[in-house]
């Protein structure tokens, strides 16, 4: 029984600390109850060549999460394409998913990176 | 009796020294934090709703269906006093700079005073080489114009306790020969205040 409980607990924390470490997922101060979805993290690019970007996130507690998100987008380079965008606001309730998206404007966009705060205290202007 | 006073007296004094030395703080923020002091439509929420509109008719690629835009100054439909020549400077910004928008920004309505002034300047003064002035009668008209209006409604909770604004913000492009929509589109952003 304890090795299954310490088993279980493993693949809780692996599960839970990989969905939220993909290199494209930047979290602003703690995650809470919120994690990315695993595998759901998808670019492409548009009928215009332009990159669109989403992921998906899931709220596992029991009251809605009011986040915010912005992307960064880079060139083949990992050169900043563009200016920093104004943060995006988006509410996940409990036990569902969300998907957020971006859209880069510029042609050069090869990459890109999702920034995302689950309690908008430090992207809040008065902290 | 008369050590309480004299401590009441110390306190006292000690307290306006303290709020007397105190000195306000200014600090850099960053520009674009999130606002959460006002239910008002700031500048933050101007700018964002600007930036998504434009990037969303940029993604559409139906911005390439016109060699040249104008964008119509944002009609404000709201209770309260909105600049909203920030969002039509957004948006003309994210579009003009857009590697993958071929339109070029014509002078809008806004601008025609600074434009007129500019000609009238160079062609009627006598001061310049007519050589070298800019001509009358040559601007280059907008084949495609991006209208915007901005509107909200406010609720209130019956115990007056919350309140709720939410703001809708409307873009349209049109051909302007021919009147008709090529896209449009809209964003909503809702914000709540509870005492």
């Amino acid at each position: 029984m304890k090795k299954l409980l310490i088993l279980g607990a493993s693949v809780g924390l692996l599960f839970g600390c990989a969905s939220n470490s993909d290199p494209h997922v930047n979290p602003i101060g703690s995650m809470g109850n919120i994690s990315i979805v695993p595998g759901s993290i998808k670019s492409a690019p548009n009928l215009n060549g332009l990159l669109v970007a989403q992921a998906t996130l899931h709220n596992s507690g029991r009251s809605s999460v009011t986040g915010f998100y912005r992307c960064k987008f880079s060139d083949l380079n990992g050169i900043q394409v563009g200016n920093d965008q104004v943060w995006q606001q988006v509410t996940i309730y409990p036990n569902a998913n969300q998907a957020v998206k971006c859209m880069a404007t510029e042609k050069e966009t090869a990459n890109f990176q999702l920034e995302f705060s689950a309690d908008g205290q430090n992207v809040n202007a008065i902290q | 009796m008369k050590i309480k006073s004299s401590i009441m007296k110390a306190s006292l004094l000690g307290s306006l020294l303290v709020v007397g030395c105190s000195t306000p703080k200014v600090n850099y923020v960053d520009p674009n934090a999130t606002n959460t002091l006002t239910t008002n439509f700031t500048q933050n929420d101007l700018r964002l709703t600007a930036q998504e509109m434009a990037n969303q008719v940029i993604s559409s690629g139906k911005m390439n269906r016109c060699k040249s835009f104008t964008i119509s100054p944002v009609k404000n439909a709201t209770d309260q006093y909105v600049d909203t020549s920030v969002m039509t400077n957004a948006m003309a910004d994210t579009l003009t700079n857009s590697s993958s928008v071929n339109s070029v920004y014509v002078v809008s309505t806004d601008e025609m005073g600074n434009q007129t002034d500019e000609l009238a300047r160079q062609n009627q003064s006598g001061l310049y080489d007519q050589s070298t002035t800019a001509k009358m009668g040559k601007m280059k008209g907008a084949q495609c114009r991006i209208d915007g209006k901005l509107t909200s409604d406010t609720s209130v909770g019956p115990d007056g306790k919350t309140k709720i604004v939410a703001y809708t913000f409307f873009v349209q492009l049109f051909d302007v020969q021919q009147g008709a929509a090529i896209w449009r589109n809209s964003k909503n952003i809702s914000k709540s205040l509870t005492y």
